[in-house]
């Protein structure tokens, strides 16, 4: 038996209430392992190429990996997988927290929710009893209160469900867990809300057999030797979460500042991680299974914004709802950050379309009516707070700029898409590219568009911190494009695994666990023999999946590729890039080479069948 | 005479007090001088975060960058300072 899974799925069809229950197949897990790699696979064999996003055709996939639910470290992961409304091309997310394993302990690897149902649902799990229930009560409510009704109805329930910006079909609204874990870029609670969907409710009681259990305590042991060893896993990420980057991001000139202009923020120490410990902490937390525990439970104890108590901000939102907009007030950046868990807004891209906003209006490209009449400058921390609630409920500007950043420079036109900070439709995240070229190159070729994580090879080009199993040492030069392609494929392959296994990845991020370490927790859990270098071949395969969806069903080109026009156009004002642009061309081709990828950035042939996608190669130049 | 900014991260706030020190020093000095003249203000403690035992090396995963240019892109504990010049000491650093 395969340790690891729970080994049953469920199938879900919301516009018939029918709900199957389904084995797991033997060669989804061998060749798939799980997250990542599950939704890819059915994504590839069940989804409609043209499907609205939107639509009833659209497929949503929650889903979790061999380690979510066992004592693997950072073990509590759960994915959720989609068309994206923001990108048009496929969306995957990540979430931590405690709802991952809950699914598993009731005894399923995977949720798949098909169709519309004709009236607002939730969907209730308990072990063998899954019901669609009725949600007129839960409709409308923000995410916290529905976790509190639900709460209240099923004791010791694990919830996961959108915000009112899911409902309203915010192209980036995203799914919460557990109150304050967030995952989904790209419009996940869009998706969610599309389907009449308000939340998922389970509650398990099954347990999850590892395989070999002696031999997993020794790659346990190993493994959470290393996480308490390595500076990121022991000492940075517990002690100042990932709010420890702030200060160095910016001292990099990589730390995004008004939109892109600069990345160097003059005032990133007001609210960095080193702020933050000393004013609103007030505890650290972990998701399930996690001896890392980065994430911050802060409160603002006086002040305007008094009151205001939320898990985070994390360094991706502290950037969003600060430097991003011109804001070192980081008591209103918990305030942006609280309500838009609260309303289930991603941060990254709710950030990202409040600076255009800003920088639109300072450019004299909007006018304060045009702005719902608020003064929409760099640094007004007011306006920041109500144009994200205006946001969540579609009002005025808050209509237009709930479509994401793509669509919104459209429709505003008057030449804004050249301040519009996008890849293929999802918004960017907090490195500044001309400041660390491998990080153009990774948003420019991630799977989901606009990503940062698959890989944040900063983490070695910046931080220095390299992996000898993978070939990475040294002080590697950020500002030049040398090398930067090997680098991103490299750390790609393993950020792609721990988002199929279960884990979280901020066991790899900054190249603390290595591949083998990988590969022995996974053996040991499943009872399938892998190697280290099965690892970076299973990851490959996923990757060339997901990128195969993207060309080939979704239309994406080589010329989809590419960055804003400022990082390629608009050399460095500042900073230790000053006077550089991204050389993307150049990454990119020596990328497309590495990964076998043709001059139009499709898998080649080869390539596809040296990684067992014979079915891929059937469709290719149909 | 050259003045320089020294901004300290993490950890070392906290043994040195402050975020940011102005440092007048010699022309000619070098990063190695500098970092003499701060373990000298802030003391051995400083020393012990910032060097690895040897006292040769920084410590494991410490950095020093000189206007955001690691110091081992440029000529290490031998890089010239010149005025105006921003040095950041920084601890390991994690996230994303
Ligand atoms: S490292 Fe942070 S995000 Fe990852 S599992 Fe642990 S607490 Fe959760």
């Amino acid at each position: 038996m395969i340790g690891g899974y729970a080994g049953k799925y469920l199938d879900v069809d919301l516009s018939t209430g029918k709900v199957d229950v389904r084995l797991l197949d033997k060669e989804m897990v061998e060749k798939y392992v799980g997250g990542g790699g599950f939704i890819a696979k059915i994504l590839w064999d069940q989804l409609p190429p043209n499907a609205d996003p939107l639509g009833w055709e659209n497929i949503l996939i929650i889903t979790t990996g061999p380690m979510t639910a066992t004592l693997a470290p950072t073990g509590g992961s759960w994915y959720v997988g989609f068309k994206s409304p923001a990108t048009g091309i496929y969306g995957e997310g990540r979430g931590g927290g405690y709802f991952g394993p809950e699914l598993k302990f009731a005894g399923y690897d995977t949720v798949i929710l098909r169709g519309r149902s004709p009236e607002p649902v939730y969907l209730y799990i308990e072990d063998d009893k899954v019901e669609i229930l009725p949600a007129d009560e839960l409709w409308g409510k923000d995410f916290f209160k529905t976790v509190d009704m639900l709460e209240e109805k099923y004791k010791g329930v694990r919830v996961l469900g959108i915000g009112p910006a899911g409902e309203n079909l915010v192209k980036f609204a995203c799914l919460m867990s557990d109150r304050y874990r967030a995952a989904g870029r790209g419009g996940a609670g869009a998706v969610m809300g599309s389907k009449n969907l308000k939340a998922i409710a389970v509650r398990g009681s099954k347990d999850i057999n590892v395989a070999d259990k002696e031999g997993f305590i020794k790659a346990l042991k190993d493994a959470n030797k290393t996480i308490f060893e390595h500076p990121a896993t022991a000492k940075l990420l517990p002690d100042y979460g990932t709010s420890s980057l702030v200060n160095g991001m910016s001292a990099f000139g990589a730390f995004p500042t008004r939109n892109h202009r600069s990345g160097v923020f003059e005032s990133a120490e007001k609210i960095s991680g080193e702020t933050m410990a000393e004013t609103i902490l007030v505890k650290t937390r972990g998701c399930y299974s996690c001896n890392i525990k980065c994430t911050r439970y802060t409160m603002v104890r006086e002040g305007e914004y008094a009151g205001v108590e939320s898990e985070g901000p994390e360094y991706e939102t502290i950037n969003a709802f600060g430097a991003r907009c011109g804001i070192d007030n980081l008591e209103a950046i918990a305030m942006a950050n609280m309500n838009a868990n609260r309303l289930g807004l991603e941060t990254i891209s709710t950030g990202t379309l409040i600076a255009f906003a800003m920088e639109l209006y300072e450019e004299g490209l909007l006018s304060k009516d045009e702005c719902n009449g608020l003064e929409l400058n760099f640094g007004n921390h007011q306006a920041m707070n109500r144009l994200l609630e205006d946001i969540a409920y579609r009002r005025g500007l808050g209509d237009i700029l709930a479509e994401g950043v793509k669509e919104a420079a459209v429709k505003i036109g008057r030449g804004s898409e050249k301040y519009a900070m996008h890849v293929k439709g999802l918004e960017l995240t907090a490195t500044e590219p001309r400041a660390a070229q491998d990080s153009g190159l990774g948003h420019a070729v991630a799977s989901r568009g606009g990503d940062h994580l698959r890989p944040w090879s900063p983490a070695y080009t910046l931080f220095s911190f390299g992996s000898e199993e993978l070939g990475l040492g040294g002080t590697p030069d950020p500002i030049v494009p040398d090398d930067k392609a090997r680098v991103v494929a490299l750390m790609q392959r393993v950020s792609t695994f721990t988002d199929m296994n279960g884990m979280c990845k901020f066991t790899v991020l900054c190249n603390t666990l290595a591949p083998s370490q990988l590969a022995h927790l996974y053996t040991t859990i499943t009872g399938i023999s892998f190697t280290a270098e099965d690892v970076m071949q299973s990851a490959a395969r996923v990757w060339n999946l997901q990128r195969a969806l993207n060309t080939i069903k979704f239309g994406i080109t080589s010329a989809d590729d590419t960055l804003p026009h400022r990082f390629l156009n608009e050399t460095a004002p500042d900073g230790p890039a000053k006077g550089k642009v991204v050389e993307l061309d150049k990454m990119k081709k020596e990328y497309y080479s590495l990964e076998g990828w043709d001059d139009n950035g499709v898998p080649r042939r080869e390539r596809i069948l040296e990684l067992g996608l014979d079915f891929v190669a059937e469709e290719l130049g149909k | 005479m050259i003045t320089v900014t020294v901004r300290l991260m993490g950890n070392l706030i906290k043994i040195s007090g402050t975020s940011s020190i102005q440092m007048r020093m010699e022309d000619g000095v070098v990063i190695k001088d500098l970092l003499e003249e701060i373990f000298r203000l802030y003391g051995e403690e400083m020393r012990h975060q910032v060097m690895d035992s040897s006292g040769k090396e920084l410590a494991p995963y410490y950095k020093i960058l000189v206007n955001g240019r690691n110091f081992n892109l440029l000529l290490g504990f031998d890089t010239p300072l010149q005025e105006g010049q921003v040095i950041h000491i920084m601890p390991p650093i994690a996230g994303g």
